[in-house]
């Protein structure tokens, strides 16, 4: 019976056609209608190089073109960041195209702000209407505000070269959100002059000292310590780097180094200070360094002399001998790096902490030496026609006043700020009374639902323009995004909406292309573009750090202690998932089931709100296991469903960010709740709202 | 199928047996199940008159072995490279067609992750222990507990030893879903819904299953076979390097934890890692012979399962 079966049955390769003739739920025969697909012959499968736009890391991908479909993703091995891999963000790509609850047509407001109704309207009426609003708002500029929420590229030049050239000061990037690395920027800018990330050499180093960072999981350093990891474990044969993690609880990051030591919460820069007066103290530093490339080193050492290790343990609960330990370690194994990111410079001192990581890298003495901290080289992109004349009035809000200011024409680009910012409320309210509204997103999200006009962008699959990495490679790099489908709805690319309107409101001179894609080329005249199409990726050939003049040491000044806000027995402490970055992967329901499991929970439990706790906590406030209770502050309160979790200190609760939208499509729409409800708006040192700042209570619900 | 014709057969003659067997597989659904039950419930008491009976297919079974011998697919997952961060569950699903659960489900077991993530929890009072999330495909064994039980031969272990499952044969007895010791099988409760957009991105090699069946990892079969094709058409034989990273999880992986090959080839890299001393498999007491092989430092996870379903192992690797 069985031998009689092998022989019928061969098979999978039987299911596919069987399957497709007799069963109603396979693959439809008759295909769905896919613009521009009438071009393609019937099967025909092409592998197109793209850049993926699912964060901000921007990995050059392969999209698979099934007829015209985006059918899968996978890697392209060129690419800096990802060398032909791809994290779970970047392959559901294709979900972001073909997200059903995406915005079809340009809307125009029909009835009150926020209520819903919207009208189509043509591309050519958008332009008039939005140019002709901007016609009046353009004798006092500073009642407009752009906020473009990218870092890099030349849509985000372009809204910079408008915000010039209409004469308004209030232009706002990525690096003013609540989560972004804005303190690692400034703190670049203050010691090497130069506003960029840090780079790592991961591949030649042999320790890796993480500060509360989430390397392996959801940062600007992104994929690259995941696909560097070969390297740094199995690289070189004896030769394997140790990562050392230092955390005030146990996380996924934390699973995956080789040590992991336990800090009190908010005593990073008391640690980082240790290490330095250790290092210091026994000489364990590159005096020839900082003779000759730095400055201010007299001061600095000045300065942490009161760490002793044994003052830092009373701070931060971790042993004075092992303080002596790990800057030993760090000395001995040099070529040795310190790691800091978004997640450990959230606090209100971020900028220190920031700066702390660099100074102790300096005293490390492995600044652009192989396997240490490189500062990346320009790309070489020419640069566009000087602005004729630019009269900027008056300064530049920030985000503390701009919703209480009296800005009121509001420009939208990858920026969601009534979900994303802390204390969102008053973003709403900035919002409500508002005259003037644009939005660019193509996606209705809580801010483009109150917006008077949206014009809605493609999606990264859709788009054509540059793609500059914000990201810890170690060279400079930059990848072409191509359009690999057909936009599928009435969208528009972002850059030649603001070229329309510019040319609309009489600036032809200052923008003088044709379209967006002209103004990107001309860019890249200095690169061989059919080189750069063919590869998807740009890479430094020289492969060469860039000189900087000299480093200066962290000054005393800015050290300071970080603030709570309330008076709750519990420091609240929101993540980023690494399934759905912040909020924004939200719609895409893979990632979202992706987040339960990371959590070792079962799927149907992906759309709730988790608060993670203690044990003995739970035990004492007799909470259980996926209980409802209340998270509260003083603005606030949140429902979330309780999960124990050990590794997590007792004054602790962990809450994912990502959850509670109240629009942004099906799938992520009145899903659990978001903890930026509640945190109060605080000002850090960076300039942008810090989100660890909230001592909440909780309460059974 | 064979231990449920040493029970009904056992006062008649075997040709008759068999060919009455035959009859009952083109029989009605009903049938197809009773037999499916006593098959299910007798594999333990008729052990042994099993073996004597399966004398005569033993030539078959000895060519089929050579054949395997040829190429048996295997998987190595390196623990201490994966950083558990599940792109290789959303690979897995997006290049398979698998629905998504949804909002709307509220039930245990509804989910279906041909390859899924695993928590071995950080023991209480020890600082020091590793947290895994570990993922966990089909183990593809050699010896698989789920064959044994299909009443339909649905599941079967096929020439390059993979385990195969026909949906079109399966009548989702869920037989198989119970006796696999991983819990690797899920069954479709329900019609598979995407949303309408979604249908355009879904992969046209591999169809979508319906509702009442069980499915599991294939290890993405049609690229094995899309290569083969490959291979047969520039009339060359199929190299390691294009094996490694072929299957959809072991394409994404960030940190190249998976690696995928021929383990009958001594040389491919597959084999060699699964002779490394940090090798070992998942409940290897079980004689199930996985042919996804665990790296790590850590060997007591191959013993992981066994602690979630409250059972002690005696034999420890």
């Amino acid at each position: 019976m069985i031998k009689n079966s092998v022989k019928v049955a061969p098979f999978l390769s039987l299911l596919t056609t069987a399957c497709e003739e007799k069963d109603p739920f396979s693959l439809p025969t008759e295909k769905p209608h896919i613009p521009g697909a009438e071009k393609w012959y019937e099967g025909e499968e092409k592998y197109l190089k793209t850049t993926c736009g699912q964060c901000q890391v921007n990995c050059g991908i392969i999209v698979r073109v099934v007829e015209g479909r985006a059918v899968n993703v996978s890697g392209n091995p060129k690419s800096s960041p990802n060398r032909g891999v791809v994290g779970p963000k970047g392959l559901t790509s294709a979900f972001a195209l073909y997200d059903p609850d995406r915005i079809k047509a340009l809307l125009l407001r029909k009835g009150n702000r926020g209520e819903g109704k919207w009208e189509e309207v043509s591309y050519e009426d958008a332009i008039n209407i939005i140019s002709e609003k901007l016609k009046e708002k353009l004798n006092s500029p500073g009642k407009i505000a752009i906020l473009c929420g990218r870092q890099k590229g030349f849509t985000k030049e372009l809204f910079e070269r408008f915000a010039k050239v209409i004469g308004t000061p209030n232009f706002y990037d990525f690096s003013e959100k609540s989560f972004s690395p804005r303190a690692i920027f400034l703190a670049m800018k203050e010691s090497f002059g130069i506003y960029d990330l840090p780079g790592f050499d991961l591949e030649n180093t042999r320790y890796i000292l993480s500060v509360g960072t989430a390397i392996f999981e959801t940062t600007c350093h992104g994929l690259m310590f995941s696909r560097s990891s070969y390297k740094i474990k199995f690289g070189v044969p004896t030769q394997r780097a140790k990562i050392l993690h230092v955390d005030h609880f146990y996380s996924h990051t934390a699973s995956q180094a080789d040590e992991f030591i336990q800090i009190r919460f908010g005593k990073f820069h008391i640690f980082l200070c240790g290490l330095a007066h250790q290092l210091i103290k026994e000489g364990m530093y590159d005096k020839e360094f900082i003779k000759n490339k730095t400055q201010g080193f007299d001061d600095f050492a000045n300065f942490v002399k009161n760490f002793e290790p044994e003052k830092v343990e009373e701070e931060t609960g971790i042993e004075a001998k092992e303080i002596v330990r790990i800057a030993r370690e760090l000395w001995l194994s040099r070529p040795a790096v310190v790691v800091v990111d978004e997640r450990s410079t959230l606090y209100t001192n971020g900028l220190l902490i920031a700066s702390l990581s660099l100074s102790l890298n300096a005293l490390l003495g492995n600044i652009n030496k192989p396997g240490g901290l490189f500062i990346r080289r320009n790309i070489p992109f020419s640069p566009w026609k000087e602005i004729s004349k630019s009269q900027i009035s008056g300064n530049k809000i920030d985000f503390s006043e701009l919703p209480e200011s009296e800005v009121d024409t509001i420009f939208v680009y990858y920026f969601n700020p009534v979900y994303s910012e802390t204390e969102n409320m008053r973003w709403r309210k900035f919002f409500e009374r508002a005259d003037f509204v644009v939005s660019f997103s193509p996606f209705m999200d809580e801010t483009s639902a109150l917006a008077d006009i949206i014009i809605p962008d493609h999606t990264p699959l859709e788009r054509f323009e540059d793609a500059q990495s914000l990201s810890s490679i170690p060279y400079a790099g930059f990848g072409l995004r191509k359009p690999v489908v057909v936009p599928l709805y009435k969208t528009k690319n972002t850059g030649d909406v603001i070229l329309d309107i510019a040319k609309k409101l009489g600036f032809e001179e200052d923008f003088y292309f044709e379209s967006f894609k002209e103004a990107v080329l001309e860019r890249l005249k200095n690169f061989d573009l059919e080189q750069l199409e063919k590869d998807g990726w740009w890479e430094d050939p020289e492969k060469k750090p860039k000189d900087f003049d000299k480093f200066k040491f962290t000054s005393p000044k800015i050290f300071e202690e970080p603030k709570w806000i309330g008076d709750g027995e519990f420091y609240l402490f929101p993540y980023k998932s690494i399934a759905y970055a912040e909020g924004s992967g939200a719609n895409i329901p893979f990632l979202m089931e992706l987040s339960a499991r990371l959590k070792g929970i079962p799927a149907y439990l992906s759309y709730e709100t988790f608060c993670e706790i203690s044990p003995s906590a739970a035990e004492k406030l007799g909470l259980k296991n996926f209980k409802n209770v209340y998270i509260s502050t003083e603005k606030g309160k949140i429902k979330a469903k309780v999960l124990i979790k050990q590794g997590i200190p007792d004054d602790i609760i962990l809450v994912e960010l990502g959850k509670g939208h109240t629009e942004f499509g099906r799938f992520a729409k009145g899903k659990g709740s978001n903890p930026r409800d509640i945190i109060p708006y605080v000002k850090s040192q960076a300039g942008n709202a810090a989100l660890y700042v909230a001592r909440v209570k909780i309460e059974k619900a | 199928m064979e231990m449920k014709s040493k029970n009904t057969s056992k006062d008649k003659e075997k040709e008759k047996a068999e060919e009455k067997r035959r009859k009952f597989l083109k029989a009605a659904s009903k049938l197809a199940i009773s037999v499916g039950l006593t098959s299910s419930a007798i594999p333990f008491l008729v052990k042994g008159e099993n073996k004597k009976n399966s004398k005569d297919e033993g030539n078959q079974s000895k060519e089929r072995k050579k054949e395997r011998k040829k190429v048996k697919w295997g998987m190595v997952i390196d623990l201490d490279l994966c950083t558990g961060c599940g792109g290789c569950v959303v690979a897995c699903k997006v290049e398979n067609n698998i629905p998504i659960t949804g909002y709307e489900k509220k039930d245990w077991g509804t989910e279906i992750e041909w390859k899924t993530l695993i928590p071995y929890p950080l023991e209480e009072g020890e600082e020091k222990t590793h947290q895994f999330l570990i993922p966990i495909p089909c183990l593809h064994c050699d010896n698989p507990p789920c064959t044994k039980v299909c009443p339909v031969n649905a599941t079967y272990i096929n020439e390059e030893g993979l385990v195969a499952q026909i949906y079109d044969r399966c009548i989702g007895c869920r037989y198989c879903q119970v006796a696999c010791p991983y819990s690797r099988k899920y069954f479709t409760w329900e019609k598979p819904e995407f949303p309408e957009t979604y249908v355009q991105a879904l992969n046209p090699d591999v169809p979508v299953r319906p509702k009442g069946i069980v499915e599991k990892c294939t290890f993405c079969y049609h690229r094995i076979r899309k290569l083969k094709e490959k291979a047969k058409d520039e009339e060359r034989e199929i190299s390691d390097e294009e094996l490694r990273k072929l299957p959809a999880c072991a394409q994404a992986c960030p940190t190249g934890a998976i690696t995928f090959g021929n383990l009958a080839d001594p040389d491919s890299l597959v084999s060699k890692l699964a002779r490394s001393p940090r090798a070992f498999t998942l409940l290897p007491h079980l004689g199930t012979k996985p042919k996804v092989i665990y790296l790590s430092k850590f060997k007591q996870i191959s013993l992981l399962l066994e602690e979630e379903k409250g059972g002690k192992s005696e034999n420890e690797e």
